[in-house]
Parts: structure tokens; sequence; C-alpha cells
């Protein structure tokens, strides 16, 4: 290589924009900081400033926060920080709407409404964090919205822990069908982030409350209609992850296997199902697929979150298998000593475990 | 390792200027629009006094309101089905009466709103009142008679103008005023 050569290459990745954790982390923070005090501003509610000259000055604000967003555009973390401090201010817009106006309605009605408003700016952000955000506001007004609306809560009640399952099950699909649309773009990573949350939280909700829900025998008729909307779900992720080109056929089978065993144990109740045994292993089982496809397409955080996550739910068993504090000190201190060995183990053959991982996941 | 070209890293699903001008501006229209519906709806409705009872919880969004019962003078409002929710409804206001359907062309003035467990809700059941003054407009409401001015559009749309303490705007009430 010559000195020109190696000149214009370290020019070119020096013109290319760095990832930085660290400024991408505290101006996250500043723009939460800044969000939250003008939300504070708006609840205030000075009477001293009339209804109309608050709007203008809202609407003013929002539209010259747009503006930068725009001419910003090049500036990768600058732009995601004006985006979401417009997102932001959009919504501290409703509250102030309904402030002037005296409008009624629930939290969830305004989140909702933000969420829809907001979607055209959000498929712009160039990094994760303001549609993740956008996506946890999302669903967890959707969420909101069934337990508040009675007719609709009356659908699931007694089977509540399905409202995790179908949440996460959107939120996979979403990410699948983003994927589908524009590849491994921010939005198709934030929904894939938001999908293991919401895994996360579903699993561990299923596995807490699972044994206690109360779907009767005399109820045979509806106890199908709480895991419609899931199925259906399920049924369309199937069908992304299928028409997922890129993806072979060991791949499509591992995550088509991980969805089965993550609804599963949604279903022990309605089967009269308790064992702490059978929502441990569907969990342990859908965290080992899922880390199995990661190795395969070198997903190594995702991966690592899941190998933590069946270490941890190993720890947990421990405790409800053994019970009396001696024998789970004894099974604590075997388990630590297996994990530690395990991660030494890991961090020692890395590499040959990756290879073999990924052999077996490519067929 | 990558073993999968699929797992590069690609753009925003938007990203050209002109695309994100009109996400930019779709935001702000659609906010615009929603506060010229609201404008609207007080420009154009019909006035209307309904007498009200109060209480006050804290909204997280907006700031400090005073949530309260509307008295409309009617017999037999949402009694039919009053286990159930989510039930629309219609209260006429001139003359008064309540009625399951939208009122015929006998009613002058009517009000849209839904039955919930024997309770009619208009969306005119909230005041907000700014964060210093909150308490004494609840005392305030509790131990004098109140009421609502509001708007109601041809299609039942109910909007709050005012609130009046012993018939004077809470506006000109002063916070050392006695009850």
């Amino acid at each position: 290589m010559s000195a020109e050569q190696a000149a214009a290459i370290l020019e070119y990745e020096k013109s290319r924009p760095q990832k930085s954790w660290i400024l991408s982390g505290f101006l996250a923070l500043g723009i939460v900081i800044v969000c939250v005090g003008i939300i504070s501003l708006v609840a205030a509610n000075w009477d001293q400033i009339s209804g109309h000259t608050k709007l203008v000055a809202d609407f003013l604000l929002l539209s010259c926060v747009g503006f930068a967003t725009i001419n910003w555009r090049a500036h990768t973390y600058a732009f995601d920080a004006l985006l979401m401090l417009f997102m932001c201010l959009a919504l501290a817009s409703i509250g102030l709407i309904s402030q002037v106006f005296h409008t009624g309605g629930e939290l969830y009605e305004a989140l909702l409404f933000w969420s829809l408003i907001t979607a055209p700016p959000m498929l712009a952000a160039r990094t994760q964090g303001p549609p993740l955000i956008w996506i946890i506001t999302a669903l967890g007004s959707c969420i909101y919205a069934m337990v508040e609306n009675k007719f609709l809560y009356a659908l699931v009640r007694h089977a509540e822990p399905t409202l995790f399952m179908t949440t996460t099950l959107v939120a996979a699909f979403a990410s699948i069908a983003a994927r589908i649309l524009s590849g491994n773009s921010p939005q198709t990573r934030a929904f894939r982030s938001a999908a293991i949350i919401a895994m996360i939280i579903a699993l561990g909700f299923i596995e807490v409350f699972g044994a206690e829900s109360r779907i009767a025998g005399s109820e045979a008729g509806r106890i199908f209609v709480p895991y419609l909307p899931g199925h259906f779900m399920a049924i369309l992720c199937v069908i992304g992850i299928a028409n997922q080109k890129s993806y072979k056929k060991s791949q499509v089978l591992a995550l088509t296997m991980a969805l089965v065993a993550f609804i599963l144990p949604f279903h022990f109740p309605a089967l009269a199902i308790k064992a702490s045994v059978a929502y441990a292993s569907c969990s342990v089982l859908t965290a080992t697929l899922i880390a199995a496809f990661c190795a395969s397409i070198g997903a190594k955080r995702t991966f690592n979150l899941m190998l933590l996550l069946i270490a941890v739910r190993f720890v947990i068993l421990y405790f409800q298998a053994l019970g009396g504090l001696a024998m789970t000190g004894f099974g604590l201190v075997i388990s630590g000593l297996v994990v530690i060995a395990s991660a030494v183990l890991w961090h020692k053959y890395r590499k040959q475990i990756d290879a073999l991982f990924t052999r077996w996941m490519l067929g | 390792m990558k073993l999968s070209n699929s797992d590069k890293e690609t753009p925003a699903v938007i990203y050209g200027k002109n695309s994100l001008i009109i996400a930019i501006t779709t935001t702000i229209l659609a906010l615009v629009g929603l506060a010229a519906t609201k404008g609207y709806r007080l420009k154009s409705g019909k006035e209307v006094e309904l007498t009200i009872t109060g209480y006050d919880p804290r909204d997280l969004l907006s700031g400090h309101y005073l949530t309260f019962r509307v008295v409309y003078d009617v017999a037999d409002v949402c009694s039919e089905n009053s286990s159930k929710s989510d039930l629309s409804a219609h209260i006429c206001l001139s003359p008064r009466f309540f009625s399951w359907s939208a009122p015929d062309t006998n009613c002058k003035l009517f009000i849209t709103g839904k039955c919930n467990y024997g309770r009619f809700v208009a969306g005119i059941e909230r005041f907000y009142v700014p964060e210093g003054k909150a308490k004494f407009l609840e005392k305030q409401l509790r131990d004098n008679p109140a009421s609502i001015i509001i708007k109601v559009t041809p299609d039942g749309k109910g909007q709050i103008e005012d609130l009046r303490i012993k018939g004077r705007s809470w506006k000109t009430l002063d916070v050392t005023d006695e009850p």
C-alpha cells in the first residue's frame, strides 16, 4: 500500500461518523431532562398568559425545532437529539391543547395520538433511541387502553398474561416488517430491541403470575378469546420470518421454534399446568434458540444477553427446586462456580464455540 | 463474526430532505388541526350553562385540573344499563330529556356522551386551573354553587369555555376571597 493510499483511507475513515456511546448517552440524558422540564412548565398553567398566546408560542417553538432538525440532518447525533426534542415538544403540545381547551379524556388517548402523529418523524431517526422510546410508548399505551376499556378488558380478564404475550409478538412483527421494508435500519434494530425487552418482561410475568391465572373450566368457550390476537400475530411473524430471503433454513427453524417456546407457557394456566420447571424450561429454550440465532448472525450483545438470561433462570430454578436455606446455599455456590467456569471457558474458547454454533446454524 | 450480509446496517426508513420535511410538517399540521378543531367548537357552538359539583386529582401530563359531575336536571340518566360502560347516549338540553339514540327534530340542542356504569360522561367534566389555585378552587366548589359555561356544536360535541362560582368567572376570584 502506498503512502497516498494510506492517507486516502485515513481521510475517508475520519470523515465517517464515529459511534460514540458516551456522547449519545449524554445527549439522550440532556434531552430527557429538557423534556421533563418543558412538560412541567406546561403543567404549571400560568393564567397570566392567555391560551391563544401559549398555543402560538408553542407552535412557533415546535416549528423552530423542526426547522433545526431538518437543517442539522448531516450530523447524526445532533439530528437525533433535535428529533427527540421535537417529539417531546409534540407531547407537550398535546398537553397544552388539553389544558387550553379543557379537554377530557385519558392519558392513554393522548399517548396513542402522540404515537400516531410522531410516527413519520420517528422513521427518520438515525439511531435506535427515538424509535425505541416511540415503540415502548406506543405499545405501553395500547396495553393501558386495553386495561382501561371495560369491554376490551373483559375479553382478557383472568388471562392478563396474554396481553404481554401479544405485545411481544406485535413488537416482533414490527421488527420483521421493518427489516423487510428497510433492511437493518435503526428502526428495525429498535423494534427488535423492544421485542427482546417485551419478551423478557412477558416471560418474567408469566413465570411469576402464571400459576395464579384463573381461567375456569365453565368458561371454556371464552378461554381461547384472549389468545386469538397473539396467535394471529404469531402466524404473521412466522410468515415474515419464512420470507426473509437472507436467512438459512436452520435460522428460520430456530426463530420459529423460539416463537413456539415463547408462546407455550402462556397456555399453561388454561391447561392447569403450574410446575415451575415447565415455565423454566420454556424460558431457557426460548433464550437458547434466540442465542443460537444471534450467534449465526453475529449479534453479540443479544447473544450475551440471552446467555445471561439462561444463567439467571438456572439460578432461580435452584431456589424453587431445592428449598431450605442450606440446600439453596449449596446449590447457589455450585451454580455460581459453574457460571464462572462457563464464563472463563467461553472467553478462552469463544472462537471455537462461535465456529461450532455457526456451522450448526448454517447447516 | 458476521456471516450474513443482511445484518449490515442500512439508513433510516426516511432519509431524504423532502421526506423529512413532509414527516416534520405532518406532525405540526396534526397538532394545529387538533387545536383548530377545538377552537372552532368554541367559536361556533351554542352557549349553555350547567350546574356542577366537584373534587381535584392531578393529571401527570397537563397539570392541575378539577373534575366534577355535571347536573343535567334530567330523570333516569343512564339508568337502564347501569352495569355496563362505554354505551353511546345523548341528553337533550332544550327541552331536557335523556335518549339512547340521537334525538329527533323535537330537540333543539343536545349533547353526546357515554354512559359508564350509570353515569353520563360527555368530555366536559374536567377544567384545568393554575398550579397555585387548585386547592382554593376545590374548596370554593365544595362550599358554593358552581356552574360551567359550555359551547355545544350541532353534532352534540361540548367544549368548556368558563367555570363560574356564585355566578362569577373563576378568573375574577382572588385567592383571598372567602366563601
